[in-house]
């Protein structure tokens, strides 16, 4: 079988899927840190998407977002896992579904 | 309307709904086949639709097995990574997947961009992750004394619904996404050049043409010893005459019209040190001169960013002293 070029749209699909298997991951546990992980995911498959379009474009503004991006992840990750302690120490628990109410 | 994409993606999607978590798991072996199949199937319709279009001739990625092998080994370790109840396993998992992506970083020419995603997503925002998981950990004895997940986490939560959104919503944008004969991708011609590096090395006569003062001027205009990278040809500085008043305002206008335009920039001053003969910039170069020309204030404000969310960070996860016992702002001991 003869390979052909990767194009594009290779690196776009493989951006997708990997947003869409965050999201499954997302929706699908009850688990705080996990679910929080599977945002990472979808961290991850807009990077590749970017850097596919710096790459297409010859231009490095996706790569300079991909920076900007990691730095909110690193953000967003330190703030979300200081809450998630927090969260633990109240009702050590990391079940999503005994925060639905905002009671407390 | 592509059956056989949606037929791939719809395999996958049940493929996906065997494998996640609960407690009796018994297709779990079944899901990873179909998971398998499914791919497989992506893989054989991605060839057909290429073979279909016509052959062009500047890819993307040049060399071709290595994408499939690190776009594997990064489905693979996500579908490991949202399919394992333990989350330690999850996360080394994760850890896998921001290896595959560095590889295919690296295939795509940004090196650098794959040197950070290394040190700072698997290097410290995982290693992050691990360690709070065994701060807040839950671990539940199971038979034969077996650390298990915690009860509420063992099964997934709503399978069918997660699945089927997720993959009605990989299905529109997979129907979008591929190339049929008469819908073209991100409209205009594909890009017919060699790679980053191949075109900033290939000199053409009519860039050797262009007058070398091009860059000298913008270049004047700067503050002495500031060159735009590290390794690009900086005219003398003291064999042009710099005058005060219009000139040296003429000047800074120019190099303030090079600064802010869009960011052919790099490729320009690449195309400059090409013409000096110096060894040509890299990734890093080319990024930095990027980040620091033209993104110089959102650079600024991404490390304001960081340093707020690190000192909320620290404020957030701080033990809070019991009343009275202690003055203000202090943390017990514990």
């Amino acid at each position: 079988m003869q390979m052909t070029e990767i194009e594009l749209y290779h690196y776009l699909v493989l951006g997708a899927i990997l947003f869409a298997l965050g999201l499954i991951g997302f929706l699908a546990r009850r688990n705080l840190i996990m679910m929080f992980l599977a945002t990472e995911i979808m961290f991850q498959g807009v990077a590749i998407n970017l850097i596919a379009f710096s790459r297409y474009h010859m231009n490095l503004s996706g790569q300079a977002f991909v920076i900007f991006l990691l730095t909110i992840a690193a953000a967003e990750a330190s703030l979300a896992l200081g809450l998630v302690v927090l969260l633990f120490r109240k009702r050590a628990t990391l079940n999503v579904d005994e925060w639905s109410e905002m009671q407390g | 309307m592509d059956y056989a994409l949606l037929a791939a993606t719809a395999l996958g999607g049940v493929a996906l709904y065997l494998m996640l978590p609960r407690e009796r798991a018994p297709l779990v072996k079944l899901g990873g086949l179909l998971a398998v199949l499914a791919f497989g199937g992506l893989f054989l319709y991605m060839f057909r639709a290429l073979v279909a279009s016509s052959g062009g001739t500047g890819g993307m990625g040049g060399v071709d097995p290595y994408f499939y092998v690190f776009a594997g080994v990064m489905i693979a370790g996500t579908i490991g990574v949202i399919c394992q109840p333990k989350p330690v396993y999850a996360a080394l998992y994760f850890v896998l997947v921001t290896l595959a992506g560095a590889g295919l970083f690296i295939l795509l020419l940004a090196e650098f961009m794959a040197i950070v995603l290394v040190i700072i997503y698997a290097g410290a925002i995982l290693v992050t992750y691990v360690f709070v998981i065994m701060l807040a950990s839950q671990a539940t004895c199971g038979v034969g004394g077996e650390a298990k997940s915690p009860l509420y986490d063992r099964e997934a939560a709503e399978p069918l619904l997660a699945t089927l959104v997720s993959f009605v919503l990989l299905g529109a944008v997979l129907q979008c996404l591929y190339p049929v004969p008469g819908r073209e991708l991100v409209g205009g011609p594909r890009h017919s050049d060699a790679r980053m590096i191949d075109r900033i090395n290939g000199v053409t006569a009519a860039d050797i043409a262009k007058p070398k003062d091009e860059l000298a001027a913008p270049v004047a205009a700067l503050p002495k010893g500031f060159s735009p990278g590290a390794t690009a040809a900086v005219p003398d500085i003291d064999a042009v005459k710099v005058d005060e008043g219009d000139k040296k305002a003429a000047e800074r206008a120019a190099a303030r019209a090079v600064a802010t335009s869009p960011t052919t920039k790099p490729v320009d001053e690449a195309k400059a040190v090409a013409n000096s003969g110096k060894p040509p910039m890299g990734d890093t170069q080319l990024l930095g001169n990027t980040l620091y020309g033209q993104y110089a204030l959102s650079l600024e404000l991404a490390g304001i960013l960081l340093t707020i969310a690190l000192v909320g960070a620290v404020v957030i996860a701080r033990k809070e002293a019991p009343e009275g016992t202690l003055g203000a702002g202090a943390v017990p001991h514990e």
